[in-house]
């Protein structure tokens, strides 16, 4: 019957059918054939986001939003183009850098995607880049959203493995850094090949100076919201809420780009947005469900068990297949579903749960960009309405380099850890 | 129009305008929650327990504009591929989501009975309460697809497509 | 960071409602002639849930030489306690080891025991477990299709703070603790003074380490579990609550077995919680050794001015339940 399962998965995906009815229905499907109390539909569905730590999700993509229509992410923006602008690929490398500085403000990679998507495509198309090379830039470099605290994804794994918040913030920045690093050096080798030019203007002290002052009350953003955190004034999950009203006070009082009518606006499209991302979750716990009906976790665990004791080798295997997973699963649904079967292991091999997180949040973040189901990927070829796959296809290269990151992080784990090793 | 296009439209005007109020409520107790605790050494309890409650209400009706909307979270490979399969592929989506919703609405309705008697924790009302979004939702989302049916037809005719 | 409680759980796969073999067959399963149980708790491989569901797996199976099996499913694998009950009553899940408050929500007369300084010691406790009162209590969750098989007592509940000894009311005055999701408890920590606040442990850890909230109350054998020592310095002997655990089952399931099964059940249930319930009690003054070897400071005080704030919430739950399974349980020291 698994594979009856199975096979309706496939089908209804191949028909076109949205994820979260696929997953749903092919569980309700089978646990109605198996004769299982189908009461337990309702209650997987219901205990799967019934989770204060997803809480988040909602608040940091409705922060992302006011952060875009309130002119902080526009102002940041120009504080990257200030300083990389003027080389090759210019625009392209803003963009990786604008993600990077983005992410500190924002939890969330569908919000960073979103935002970045809006400010630079045009711009980048305009200048005569590929739009389909455009969005797969933002498609492959938004994930930093995640991997740069604050970050959703950061705090589900804390609340799920138990392991600290501000551990996993500390280490996040280095990783953050190590991806933005890898991909700015990938978007430029990229750009000289196709020969997309900088702005070609010197750099100026001057328009760097304004440009920071301009960005000033946006920069503020990660000093309160992980300061905050560190300080212990409100809870990781709590920072969400509080980036929320950040943005409005400085979107709507300081920087007044954010009218009073837009609000309902940008909360309805949060909203939204947030629905559909926590209704593919829920209908992830009823799949789990069935997977676990099946046995199918712990024959994984104990497969792995069986492999080696060596900590690299399962490291390199779990990784493996997280990437897998990564291509077809949402990236809050593989943190919930399919980490803690992976925790055991890890802690028996003697790994630090918090290393462990940042290698897994590095790993989803791939699978945001990876087809043929990514937030970010999809975010973005809505905006340039250019076929999935073609993007997909631009973002070969880049893809790679976020693969040498993650390889780096398994390799040298003291490159990652050092804040908290030292 | 329809009547049960007429139906559908005024749902769906509601429940847009609810998901709005939940995400904002959300928004604001929590603050003040915050701002009770860290400055005040006080705030309650339920917060945290109302906040969720909204986020799942928001997260199930909000699945039901979706349908309506049709911006539902989808990976269509094929379509892509050959616009012209979108005709074939319309009415299995259609049927699954229908489906879907049918056992949502049955099964969540048995589900009321049992967990009716059982209260939550902080704020102490009826659980029933709680999952009754499920069912509701569910009802909503087939007001949805049925309306489609006749909103589809009409694209065709006039060659929208 | 806050101790794991995957890091007791290497033996079998952890941490996740799914990481478990779960087998959800809605008829028992008749293997020949063996009947497969499975047991459900919230808690890591550490705590005395555990124990308690081992030892009781053991001597079902001795008791029906092997014709009962039981499997158990530990830290969350099939759910929080809410869910572990909701499974009970659907049919889904056989057997439960599942924290006292959380019953409430189900059988609200079951709160009594959830009131403030209900008892006075583990005399007391041990007074009223065996007695026909108890009885009574048990068969409170039977209308709601939960069979209450028996009580583990688990000690006091005090509360621990970084932020000095808990010796007066004033001392409590306005302390933020992360409290238990029960609306009983929550409305003893607000007579006495304090700001009880709700949030998941995961998020209260990170929260007490960083100062955002000054406590939390828990046994002192969980306080050792979770590393309390890693971010509170004192534990002061509040002992406003008396914590319980209860082994239930689901009421249909439970009589759909064959007789000498359920008998064997009932005994087994009634001779391992005797037995821990005595280890409980030895080993509470044991973990408050651990924790100050763990270098906490642990503190007396003195509990009468705390008691007498607490009348108000005995009115109203009399009010709402009538006073006759409290004055029993209350009558037993008298
Ligand atoms: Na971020
Ligand atoms: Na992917």
């Amino acid at each position: 019957m698994i594979i009856l399962f199975f096979v309706l998965i496939v089908l209804l995906f191949l028909l076109g059918v949205p994820l979260g009815f696929t997953i749903g229905l092919s569980s309700m499907v089978y646990i109605i054939l198996a004769d299982i109390n189908p009461m337990i539909i309702i209650q997987q569905l219901f205990t799967g986001v019934n989770n204060s730590a997803l809480m988040a999700i909602p608040f940091f993509i409705l922060a992302g939003n006011l952060m875009l229509t309130g002119g902080l992410a526009q102002r940041i923006i120009n504080l990257a183009n200030s300083l990389i602008g003027r080389t090759t690929g210019g625009l392209a490398m803003v963009t990786i850098l604008g993600c990077v500085f983005f992410a500190a403000i924002s939890g969330s990679a569908v919000a960073t995607a979103a935002a970045l998507s809006s400010l630079m495509i045009p711009a980048m198309v305009n200048k005569g880049y590929d739009k389909d090379f455009a969005a797969s830039v933002v498609s492959t470099a938004s994930p930093l959203g995640a991997i740069i605290p604050p970050s959703i994804t950061l705090i589900v794994y804390g609340s799920l493995s138990g392991s600290s918040i501000s551990d996993l913030y500390t280490a996040g920045i280095p990783a953050g850094i190590i991806v933005g690093g890898v991909m700015l050096g990938g978007v430029y080798l990229i750009s000289r090949k196709r020969g997309y030019k900088g702005s070609g203007k010197p750099f100026e002290i001057k328009d760097f100076g304004k440009a920071l002052v301009n960005a000033f009350w946006a920069l503020g953003t990660p000093i309160i919201l992980i300061g905050g955190v560190f300080l212990g004034i409100f809870t990781p999950t709590e920072s969400g809420v509080v980036a929320v009203v950040y943005a409005v006070i400085i979107g709507m009082f300081v920087y007044r780009e954010l009218k009073f009518k837009e609000l309902g606006t940008v909360i309805f499209n949060s909203a939204k947005t947030t629905a559909t991302i926590m209704f593919i979750i829920a209908n992830a716990y009823l799949l789990a469900y069935v997977l676990a009906y099946e046995n199918i976790p712990s024959m994984i665990v104990s497969g792995f068990m069986n492999i080696s004791d060596s900590a690299l080798i399962t490291l390199l295997i779990i990784n493996l297949i997280l990437l897998v997973f990564g291509m077809f699963v949402d990236t809050i649904a593989i943190i919930v579903i399919v980490v803690p079967m992976f925790l055991p292991v890890i802690e028996t091999m003697g790994i630090d749960p918090v290393y462990f997180g940042v290698l897994v949040i590095v790993n989803t973040a791939i699978g945001m960009c990876t087809p043929p189901f990514g937030q970010t990927l999809l975010v973005t070829t809505d905006i340039v309405k250019v076929p999935l796959l073609k993007v997909s296809y631009q973002s070969m290269y880049l893809i790679l380099a976020l693969l040498i990151a993650l390889v780096l992080m398994v390799l040298f784990p003291y490159i990652v850890m050092f804040p908290l090793w030292l | 129009m329809g009547i049960v296009e007429k139906i559908s439209y005024w749902i769906d005007l509601i429940v847009r305008n609810l998901i709005t109020i939940f995400l904002s409520v959300m928004t604001v107790i929590l603050t003040v929650q915050i701002i009770a605790r860290s400055v005040f050494e006080g705030g309650a309890v339920w917060t945290d327990e109302l906040a969720r409650f909204l986020m799942i209400a928001m997260i199930f009706l909000g699945a039901a504009l979706a349908v309506r909307d049709k911006s539902h979270i989808t990976v269509s490979i094929f379509e892509e591929w050959k616009p012209s399969l979108r005709k074939w592929f319309a009415p299995f989506q259609w049927i699954a989501m229908l489906l879907y919703a049918g056992i949502l609405v049955k099964f969540g309705l048995d589900t009321l009975e049992v967990v009716g008697p059982q209260t939550s924790s902080n704020m102490v009302i009826s659980m029933g309460i709680v999952y009754a979004v499920l069912p509701i939702s569910a009802a909503i989302m087939i007001i949805h697809l049925i309306a489609r049916i006749g909103k589809d037809r009409h694209a065709e005719k006039g060659g929208n497509e | 960071g806050y101790s794991n409680p995957n890091i007791e759980t290497t033996s079998e796969a952890a941490g996740n409602p799914v990481a478990a073999n779960v087998s959800q067959d809605p008829q028992i399963r008749e293997d020949g002639d063996v009947i497969t149980l499975r047991l459900g708790h919230q808690t890591p491989e550490s705590t005395n849930y555990h124990t308690a569901s081992l030892r009781f797996k053991e001597l079902v199976a001795e008791k029906t030489d092997g014709k009962v099996q039981i499997e158990i499913y530990p830290f969350r694998q099939l759910g929080t306690d809410r869910e572990l009950l909701e499974a009970m009553q659907f049919g889904t899940l056989d057997l439960g080891m599942i924290t006292g408050p959380a019953v409430s929500g189900f059988a609200p007369e079951t709160s009594v025991l959830d009131l403030p300084y209900l008892f006075d010691g583990w005399d007391h406790v041990n007074e009223f477990i065996g007695t026909e009162t108890e009885d009574k209590y048990r068969a409170i969750t039977e209308e709601v299709n939960l069979k209450t098989f028996g009580l583990m007592a688990r000690g006091f509940r005090h509360v621990s703070t970084s932020t000095g000894p808990i010796e007066s009311l004033d001392d409590f005055n306005g302390l933020t603790v992360r409290v238990s999701e029960s609306p009983i408890y929550i409305e003893a920590y607000e007579a006495l003074g304090a700001s009880p606040q709700s949030m998941n442990f995961g998020d209260a850890y990170t929260a007490l380490e960083q100062g955002a909230i000054d406590g939390q109350e828990n046994t002192m054998d969980i306080n050792d579990d979770e590393n309390i020592n890693d971010v509170n310095s004192h534990v002061s002997k509040t002992g406003i609550n008396f914590a319980f655990a209860f082994l239930m089952g689901s009421k249909d399931r439970f009589e759909s077995l064959p007789e000498d099964a359920q008998v064997a059940i009932l005994e087994a249930s009634e001779e391992v919680l005797t037995e821990i319930n005595k280890e409980n009690e030895e080993n509470e003054a044991e973990y408050e050794n651990v924790l100050e070897e763990k270098g906490m400071e642990i503190n007396e005080l003195d509990l009468d001015l705390f008691k007498e704030k607490v009348e108000g919430i005995y009115q109203n739950w009399t009010d709402q339940h009538g006073t006759d399974l409290l004055s029993e349980i209350l009558g037993m020291t008298e």
